[in-house]
């Protein structure tokens, strides 16, 4: 099966803290490791500049300065951005940490970290970003071929799935078995399967059916 | 006879008439008619009467002048014996004075020296009267008073008569003892006296010894708990150079690995920066919490705002308040101990911030601060607090200063008390605006600095 991401750009870490010290040297830190970094000073600029298409994973400061990266992260989460969020704070307070991770965040971590711990969690949340974006767009291009069937076609794809034969597919649709074996080769070509699992594995993880 | 027409009439002159009859010759007396001489005797008995009559008026005079100058002996009796009891009076209201009483001619020497002197001076009153006054003073005093003296007598200009203060005395000893003095003038005759009235403040200066030590070690006790309360904020703050450094230097040795030296530089002295920046909290922290004695200094109020500012700032983050200065500038030194004006201004910070902590998230959490200079009964620099948060109801207003009063769970309730203590200690006034619109207004003053507070 032919699946290509949508997104080719490099993946870029971006930095909300309102701290302008550890906004700067976590940016030098992430650049040092070959990873494209931006900086933001509050939430607001952050949601100001930010393009969700843009891959890459978030590291936000906990407790700032008028919006908080709680606040953030439930406006993001809102707006339907699945960017994976990476906390970052001073205090390893509970309650905090659980509604972060309630909210789907990827990690947490305190200040000040280790290098290793940061990276890792960075690259970790990066791949996930990937993975996530991949998916979406493949999703994305089951749902563009599924629109290109027509509504016979979707009707046999549907029986198709529900392991119905091709006699009994004739039978329910009332049409001979040869329209059937035409329309069947019709849909697995249309939606790029190579077998019936292959359509079946679609279908579930577009959730046509 | 020519005597008859020139009849004496005075007694003296009748005598002398009748004598001068009795010595004519018998023939001239024989001469004599009886009217004549029956005259003569009725003017002599006239006159016996009135002589008689004025022996009795004299005695009459005389008995009554007696009576007077009795009187007069009597009153002056009376006067003698109230003048005594008088002195006497005196003499045991001088001697039992609680103060000191020693008087003193315009030489300086000694008249009074009552037994309250005695017992400040430890000197007798037999040692004492005669010497000159100078002998009570320690050195730098002992010889300018009698220059001093002098001076007033010639200019009627002093610096001390009509106006009590506080002097130094000297005992027998040597030792010096802090004394509170009034002294008055008044002229016996043509000399002029002078009175002084001494209290020795050896006790009441130890109770404000003690009472300040207390304050001293309340006010510690109290910046601990102070401290305590912050420290989470504290830490924050601390943890913001410190995570700048851990990753400035990380990524000083992957561009090491890289080779890229260039991009090295700039981010050492960043590191370097953050660095510093820990150590100025640490410092700021340490220089809060130390056990000290109290110093007086003459200090710029506004450098003591940023610098209570820069300890509680993590603070105001964590709970979303804006804080907004708007100080006065320039402004006059006030002379203040730093560190405890410093933790007044940091409990009434605290006490802003937890106030707001309460409201909805979205509500605005702002907290001014203001100084600037007022005109009272001298010049004073006044700062302001305002808050927008709930505010204080009005049965909150009489109780916040007490002692252990507190609305808080984790709150000691010690710091508005203390806080008041201190700014009192430093002659100002801390109070609250019971009519502030919104939020709540706290005020205090401070006395400002000045060169005639030093003078003797």
């Amino acid at each position: 099966m032919a699946r290509t991401t949508v997104n080719e750009q490099k993946p870029t870490v971006f930095i909300v803290d309102d701290e302008c010290a550890v906004r700067d040297a976590l940016g030098l830190l992430i650049e040092s490791a070959g990873l494209p970094a931006e900086g933001f000073k509050s939430a607001c600029a952050f949601l100001e500049a930010y393009d969700p298409d843009r891959p890459g994973c978030l590291l936000l400061d906990v407790r700032m300065k008028g919006m908080s990266g709680l606040d953030l992260q439930e406006t993001l989460r809102k707006k339907n951005v699945a960017i994976p969020i990476i906390f970052i704070t001073g205090h390893g307070d509970v309650a905090i940490s659980v509604r972060a991770f309630r909210g789907g965040a990827v990690d947490f971590i305190e200040k000040p970290f280790d290098d290793h711990t940061i990276l890792n969690r960075i690259e970790e949340a990066l791949a996930r970003d990937a993975q996530s974006r991949e998916k979406h767009a493949a999703i994305d291009q089951i749902l563009r071929r599924y629109e290109r069937l027509t509504p016979r076609e979707r009707e046999v794809m549907k029986l198709v799935i529900g392991s119905r034969s091709n006699k009994q597919i004739a039978k329910i649709l009332g049409i001979s078995h040869r329209t059937v074996d035409a329309h069947r080769a019709r849909v697995m070509e249309k939606m790029g399967a190579d077998s019936l699992a292959d359509l079946i594995a679609m279908a579930l993880e577009s959730e046509i059916v | 006879m020519t005597q008859d027409k020139s009849k004496p009439t005075q007694p003296e002159d009748l005598l002398r008439h009748a004598e001068a009859l009795l010595r004519q010759s018998p023939t001239d007396l024989a001469r004599l008619s009886v009217e004549d001489v029956q005259s003569l005797i009725d003017e002599l008995r006239a006159d016996r009467l009135k002589l008689e009559q004025r022996i009795e008026a004299q005695a009459d005079e005389l008995s009554s002048t007696n009576r007077k100058l009795n009187e007069a002996i009597d009153q002056i009796h009376r006067v003698k014996q109230a003048l005594s009891i008088r002195e006497k009076k005196l003499d045991a209201i001088v001697d039992s004075a609680v103060d000191g009483i020693i008087t003193i001619d315009e030489n300086g020497q000694i008249n009074t020296f009552n037994a309250a002197s005695e017992k400040i001076f430890g000197y007798s009153e037999e040692e004492m009267l005669g010497r000159n006054v100078s002998l009570l003073m320690p050195p730098p005093h002992r010889d300018r008073h009698n220059g001093c003296i002098n001076r007033y007598l010639k200019t009627g200009k002093s610096t001390i008569i009509g106006v009590g203060r506080e002097v130094e005395g000297r005992r027998k000893d040597g030792s010096v003892v802090p004394l509170q003095l009034s002294v008055t003038e008044f002229t016996i005759g043509r000399d002029r006296c002078f009175a002084g009235i001494v209290r020795d403040l050896t006790e009441q200066k130890r109770n404000e010894r003690e009472k300040r030590a207390r304050l001293d070690e309340l006010s510690h006790v109290s910046r601990l708990c102070l401290v305590g309360e912050m420290a989470s904020g504290l830490a924050h703050e601390l943890n913001q150079p410190l995570t700048a450094i851990a990753s400035y230097l990380q990524a000083c040795q992957r561009l090491i690995d890289a080779g890229s030296l260039e991009k090295l530089k700039p981010a050492l002295n960043s590191a370097e920066r953050q660095a510093l920046l820990a150590g100025e909290i640490i410092r700021r922290m340490r220089a809060f919490v130390s056990k000290r004695r109290t110093t007086m200094a003459p200090t710029n109020i506004n450098a003591l705002i940023q610098e209570a500012v820069g300890l509680c700032e993590a603070n105001c983050r964590q709970n979303s308040v804006r804080l907004e200065l708007k100080l006065a500038e320039p402004l006059p030194d006030v002379c203040v101990d730093s560190v405890q004006i410093e933790q007044v201004l940091l409990n009434l910070i605290r006490n802003s911030i937890e106030a707001m902590a309460e409201m909805p998230t979205d509500a605005n959490r702002r907290l001014l601060i203001e100084t600037g200079s007022c005109e009272g009964s001298r010049v004073q620099i006044q700062v302001t607090l305002k808050d927008s948060g709930p505010g204080l109801a009005g049965d909150q207003i009489d109780h916040i200063f007490k002692p252990f009063h507190t609305t808080k769970p984790k709150g000691m309730g010690m710091g508005l008390s203390i806080s008041r203590s201190i700014i009192e200690t430093h002659n100002g006034r801390l109070w609250v605006d019971p009519d502030a619109p919104d939020g709540a207004a706290f005020h205090f003053t401070l006395p400002i600095a000045d060169g005639s507070d030093n003078g003797e």
